[in-house]
């Protein structure tokens, strides 16, 4: 068997022919155009739409700006006739860009280091104004004759046309892509200006009035004598004393009572479990003998009340201590610190003709350290007032954990443990504005330890991430004191410089993410 | 025998093949969007920038507006005033509906994105390299030994104020330890412990109590040696300076243009993205910088086909999370610093009291003193984590066009090797989420940058 030969057929290419003779003989020549023309555009279609293809595959576009400008151009061609002219931010001269030693007076410095590097100029000259460019009325002049045209009388087409063209000039080359670049960016600066303003400000009405608000002490809510009545909620205004006394009442009322009533069940079960524990597996609980149910519960008696004394004992001693710390300086001086440093950038960046002189990376990073400060200052507000609350929470809770003490242990932290936790966050929290004082006065310490030895300098980058260390201190070490572990307070810190990376991405500011 | 008799069936047939070409265009054009796309509604059909451009049209009516420009700029005779009129009329509201027009403001809109990124990235460059050039030169400098001037204000007040409430809290501490051993002597449900706990533990602490001083004084010492070691070998070894040799590493990373050092225009030419450098991030850095600066090795290059209007905007959106990534971690580094030696304060005059809580009979209270000789010396060692990174900096500069994956790196390990201090596991586990979270940022930032 052969294999089948595909081939044209002869009588077919004899058939086209005859149909073409006949197509020839038989209509009109406006309808021979007609066809031709559509099977010219049919077969030249299809290649411009593959080559159209072909040339998008082979460079795609990458969204480059001077991408965005051609495009403009090709439908606004009065805006090709100034794409060349460098932007309005003129022909700026390039400054050096140095890096060098900075005052830093806690370090030794070994060795002053300088680099200077002078930028390379690459911008154009303007070009001579070409048709509606810079040239004006100059575009009317007559090189040839050596005269501009004289006038004539005005007619009404003229201002029409005048009109038309102006509009037409003003879109296409006023909205190009090339004409937004300076406003654009001194938009995003300038808002990075008012925030940096309004950020360093906030944080600095935040430290004023913290720092006196710190110094006073925690207010002692377990000191019968602080409570003042009872008030009712008719007072449109009422002394914090009032408050006070009623978390007191309701201390005496209801908390020490409920906790007189979990204590039995817990002794009971207690009990049995020690009794039942006795012929197996003995855990911590046994350790008291046999009677450890009822020396636990007996002492649990006496820590139900002696709780407000604990809380009490607590919040004066963190008191006495903060006082002790707090008589050696003046708290005013940190605010001057702080202050300082506000003033001096708003010195540096005094507008000149409406505008910030400061370069836009330091315009970026004092908006990013103004909103750090002024989120840690509120935030240490916020904490002063989370003292009082949870003093009070404490207070409340205080008769229930000793109850829990009766209660058997080794059930997670359940009931046993859960005492204890009450004394270790009493403690902590009693001497959070200790801690708080003790920082503040490391740090005027600090400035006075530098001043007497000549060599504070205020105002400085280093003085302004030290007040970035104090305010990250005074949000970490209260909360852990002794739990010394400098890693930890690194994430504090690198989430605060975070917050840098992001202002300068952007995301604060208003330029786009 | 003729297949077409009459014109009229020719006709049928060329409107019947260009009936079948139109469908086969137009579906050829259409299947580009249509067969993996999303699903498209009606609505979404609806909701486009062309759909806002008609509307616009319609609501300010841009034909009328049009056609009346055309005609009033064919009006015959001289002027009058209600032609001028009537011109002006038609002027503002041509250019307000024009100003407004979607396909006017897109353009403008997507080239303000782009040069908004591109300056947010070059100040995040700028402040990345000041801060960590800034970082390193605090690094090279010594702790200020505060604790040596007998008499200073650090010592003056830790004796007069912190020693003396010390002393106070260790009575107390001491009393109720040994009410503790005594009660434990008799029933074990507040533990087992020495008959004498309280008054062993209380003559130990009267002795820790002043000694704390010499731990800060040594640990600063011990700082200080480590620098000093590291960076003179290197010079010794290498023969230049380990500090400038990283600072010229972070600023050849970090180089960006400035104003003078573009064109100006849009009129640039296209970029050459190809790598000037064989190292092993070269190709992967060829398609990111603009400039190459390194003053240490008088390198100083500004090509114009790098220029940033140049710049493709994935290059743009890569740069932008780079830089910014490092100019957090550049300034978080500087901070460190600062931190260093403010913590060193601090824990100066809180020693005698963390000495004193050892007494105490609570668990946490009697780890302070612990917890705080080890807090001093993982500070003490910052300087080994930090002059190791600073070396390393040193070591890789010019090893690829710009450095800035590794520096990159490297300046994670500047922040990351403290925050984990010797738990090295810890430090590589956290490098991997940070490769990883950079990753996506980028790839986040690539997907809207056009």
């Amino acid at each position: 068997m052969t294999n089948p030969v595909i081939a044209p057929c002869t009588s077919a290419l004899r058939r086209i022919v005859a149909l073409i003779q006949t197509q020839r003989n038989a209509v009109c020549p406006e309808v021979q155009k007609l066809v031709l023309a559509f099977m010219a555009i049919s077969l030249i279609l299809p290649t411009i739409i593959v080559a159209a293809e072909a040339q998008g595959t082979r460079r795609p576009p990458r969204g480059m700006l001077k991408e965005h400008q051609d495009l403009w151009n090709k439908a606004n061609p009065y805006s090709k006739t100034h794409d060349g002219q460098p932007r309005p931010d003129g022909n700026c001269a390039g400054e050096p860009v140095i890096h060098q030693s900075r005052p830093a007076p806690d370090r030794t410095m070994q060795r002053f280091y300088i680099f200077v590097m002078p930028p390379q100029k690459q911008r154009k000259t303007n070009e001579q104004g070409k048709q509606g460019g810079n040239k004006g009325h100059e575009n009317n002049y007559n090189p040839v004759e050596n005269r501009h045209p004289e006038g004539r009388r005005i007619l009404n087409s003229d201002p029409a046309f005048l009109a038309k063209d102006g509009v037409d000039w003003l879109m296409q080359v006023g909205q190009a892509p090339q004409q937004q670049m300076p406003g654009t960016i001194a938009s995003m600066m300038g808002q990075a200006q008012g925030a940096a303003d309004a950020s360093h400000n906030g944080s600095l009405e935040a430290i004023e009035d913290y720092l006196p608000m710190v110094t006073m002490g925690n207010v002692n809510v377990a000191n019968e004598a602080a409570g003042g009545g009872r008030g009712n909620g008719a007072q449109a205004f009422r002394p914090l004393s009032t408050a006070i006394g009623m978390v007191q009442a309701m201390y005496h009322r209801v908390y020490l009572p409920v906790a007189l009533l979990l204590l039995l069940p817990g002794a009971v079960i207690l009990h049995m479990k020690i009794i039942l524990s006795q012929f197996a597996n003995p855990d911590e609980d046994a350790q008291g003998g046999p009677f450890g149910s009822i020396l636990r519960a007996t002492i649990a008696l006496f820590l139900i009340p002696a709780t407000q004394l604990i809380m009490s004992y607590s919040i004066d001693v963190g008191n006495s201590m903060t006082m002790t710390i707090a008589q050696q300086f003046s708290p005013v001086e940190i605010v001057a610190w702080a202050r300082a440093m506000q003033e001096d950038r708003e010195a540096h960046g005094q507008p000149q003709d409406r505008l910030d002189p400061q370069p836009f990376k330091d315009q970026i990073f004092q908006m990013a350290a103004g909103i750090i400060n002024m989120s840690l200052g509120y935030g240490l507000v916020i904490l002063a007032a989370f003292q009082l609350a949870l003093s009070c929470y404490l207070l409340l809770m205080g008769p229930i954990a000793a109850a829990l003490y009766a209660w058997p242990g080794s059930v997670g932290k359940l009931f046993k443990p859960v005492f204890i936790n009450w004394v270790n966050s009493v403690v902590t929290l009693s001497l959070w504005r200790f801690w708080w004082v003790l920082i503040i006065f490391v740090f005027v310490t600090r400035i006075h330890w530098l001043t007497e030895i000549g060599e504070y300098v205020p105002n400085t980058e280093w003085e302004a991430m030290m007040l970035v260390v104090f305010l990250v201190m005074m949000m970490y070490v209260p909360f852990a004191p002794f739990e010394v572990k400098p890693g930890e307070m690194v994430d504090k810190i690198l989430d605060k410089a975070k917050e840098i990376s992001s202002a300068a991405s952007g995301k604060k500011g208003g330029a786009p993410g | 025998m003729p297949i077409i008799r009459n014109t009229n069936q020719l006709l049928n047939l060329t409107n019947l093949a260009l009936a079948v070409l139109t469908c086969a265009f137009l579906g050829a054009t259409q299947a580009q969007a249509l067969p993996f796309g999303p699903m498209i509604t009606s609505t979404d059909l609806r909701d486009t920038a062309r759909t806002l451009q008609e509307q616009q049209g319609k609501d300010v009516k841009r034909r009328r507006l049009e056609a009346t420009a055309e005609a009033l700029c064919r009006v015959p005779g001289e002027a009058t005033s209600r032609q001028c009129l009537n011109t002006r009329f038609n002027e503002m509201e041509r250019l307000a509906a024009k100003m407004n027009q979607p396909n006017n403001a897109a353009p403008a809109a997507k080239a303000q994105g782009q040069a908004q990124a591109t300056q947010a990235g070059n100040s995040a460059a700028d402040i990345a390299r000041d801060q960590s050039v800034a970082a390193i030169d605090y690094a090279s400098r010594f702790l200020r030994n505060f604790t040596t001037e007998r008499g200073n204000r650090w010592n003056r007040f830790r004796d007069n104020v912190f020693v003396p409430m010390a002393l106070l809290l260790l009575l107390p501490g001491a009393v109720m330890a040994q009410v503790r051993a005594i009660i434990s002597q008799s029933n074990p449900v507040v533990g087992m412990v020495s008959p004498i706990d309280g008054i062993q533990r209380s003559i130990i602490a009267i002795f820790l109590i002043p000694g704390s001083y010499l731990i800060v004084n040594y640990a600063v010492d011990l700082a200080n040696s480590i620098s000093y070691t590291v960076s003179t070998e290197y010079r010794n070894l290498f023969g230049s300076d380990m500090y400038s040799d990283a600072m010229c590493a972070e600023i050849r990373a970090f180089s960006v243009r400035y104003l003078s050092e573009n064109e100006g225009s849009l009129r640039v030419p296209d970029p050459d993205l190809s790598p000037i450098h064989n190292g092993i991030f070269s190709p992967a850095e060829g398609k990111l910088w603009g400039k190459l600066a390194d003053p240490c090795a008088g390198l100083y290059l500004v090509p114009p086909n790098r220029d940033d209007a140049s710049m493709p905007a994935s290059t743009i959106a890569a740069r932008t999370v780079l830089y910014t990534s490092n100019a957090g971690m550049a300034t978080g580094w500087a901070i460190l610093c600062a931190f260093q030696m403010a913590f060193f304060y601090y824990l100066f005059f809180v020693g005698p009291v963390m000495a004193a809580l050892w007494v105490y009979p609570v668990k946490f209270m009697r780890d302070a003193f612990g917890n705080w000789c080890e807090g001093v010396l993982t500070l003490c060692f910052w300087n080994l984590f930090w002059t190791t990174t600073i070396c390393l900096l040193g070591c890789f500069k010019g090893t690829d066009d710009t450095g800035l994956f590794m520096v990159t790196a490297l300046n994670f390990l500047a922040t990351g090797s403290v925050k984990h201090a010797f738990d090295f596991a810890g430090l590589v586990k956290a490098a991997g989420m940070k490769a990883a979270e950079l990753g996506e940022k980028m790839g986040k930032a690539a997907a809207g940058a056009k």
